[in-house]
């Protein structure tokens, strides 16, 4: 596995990486991120019952296609200037919650790359088991 | 035939509504209907991609890229010779 610190084009409050994996072998990798408890968004989904939002469940999947889509497209450098954008969701099941404390651990394959256009299944689960599966595709460009 | 490589305009069209945005009626596409841009019933590059998928999926037929992509799936037609010459060239070598 090479091992990195995530770099993606977002700012440090729209990031839900912290760590990302390339595996040595076929297109996949993995990633991680730790639900800190002071985390923005905890404040007010739900106030009293905080949970990570579904939304985030899937933009957390996203980054973590987007990382591995450019790990293997050109040299890491490249990484943080390179915008990709969701184009399409399908298949999306949410399984479980997302606790604060707990940490996101979200797999990552790419299925077929074809021009400006990427697909990916991405499966993300915490200590409690599988809580996210998606099929995913990305764009280089954004659609207009 | 093996059933999973039977290809037909009605399979195709499965394909086609399982996978893909079409906002025509399905009945309304026949063999000849043209699939993409404006002059046909309008899917984009992501309908282009998620019908590369399904195919390989069901055929074992890699279509690797977007010029391939676009001679296979001008019709639905177009596609089922395009798919059934490949068949047919894998079964013979």
């Amino acid at each position: 596995m090479n091992t990195s610190k995530a770099n993606t084009p977002h700012g440090p409050g729209f990031r839900f990486i912290d760590h990302f994996e390339l595996a040595q072998e076929g297109q996949r990798g993995s990633a991680e991120f730790h639900l800190h408890p002071d985390l923005w968004f905890f404040r007010d989904h739900f106030p009293g019952n905080p949970l990570m939002p579904a939304a985030l469940l899937l933009e957390s999947a996203a980054q973590a296609a987007g990382i591995l889509w450019m790990s293997l497209s050109g040299p890491a450098a490249e990484i943080p200037t390179t915008p990709l954008f969701v184009a399409g969701v399908d298949s999306l099941r949410v399984l479980g919650p997302a606790y604060p404390g707990d940490t996101l651990r979200t797999s990552v394959e790419l299925l077929k790359e074809f021009g400006t256009l990427a697909q990916f299944q991405v499966e993300t689960a915490t200590e409690a088991g599988v809580i996210f599966r998606s099929r995913l595709t990305l764009s280089r460009q954004l659609k207009g | 035939m093996d059933s999973t490589k039977e290809v037909s305009i009605d399979l195709l069209k499965g394909l086609l509504v399982e996978n893909t945005m079409i906002k025509v009626d399905p009945e309304t596409i026949n063999e000849e209907t043209i699939l993409f841009g404006e002059e046909g019933i309008g899917l984009d590059s992501l309908d282009a991609l998620q019908m590369i998928v399904a195919v390989e999926k069901r055929y074992g037929i890699e279509i690797k890229d977007p010029t391939m992509a676009r001679d296979a799936l001008q019709s639905l037609g177009v596609l089922r010779d395009w798919i059934q010459t490949r068949l047919t060239s894998t079964s013979v070598s």
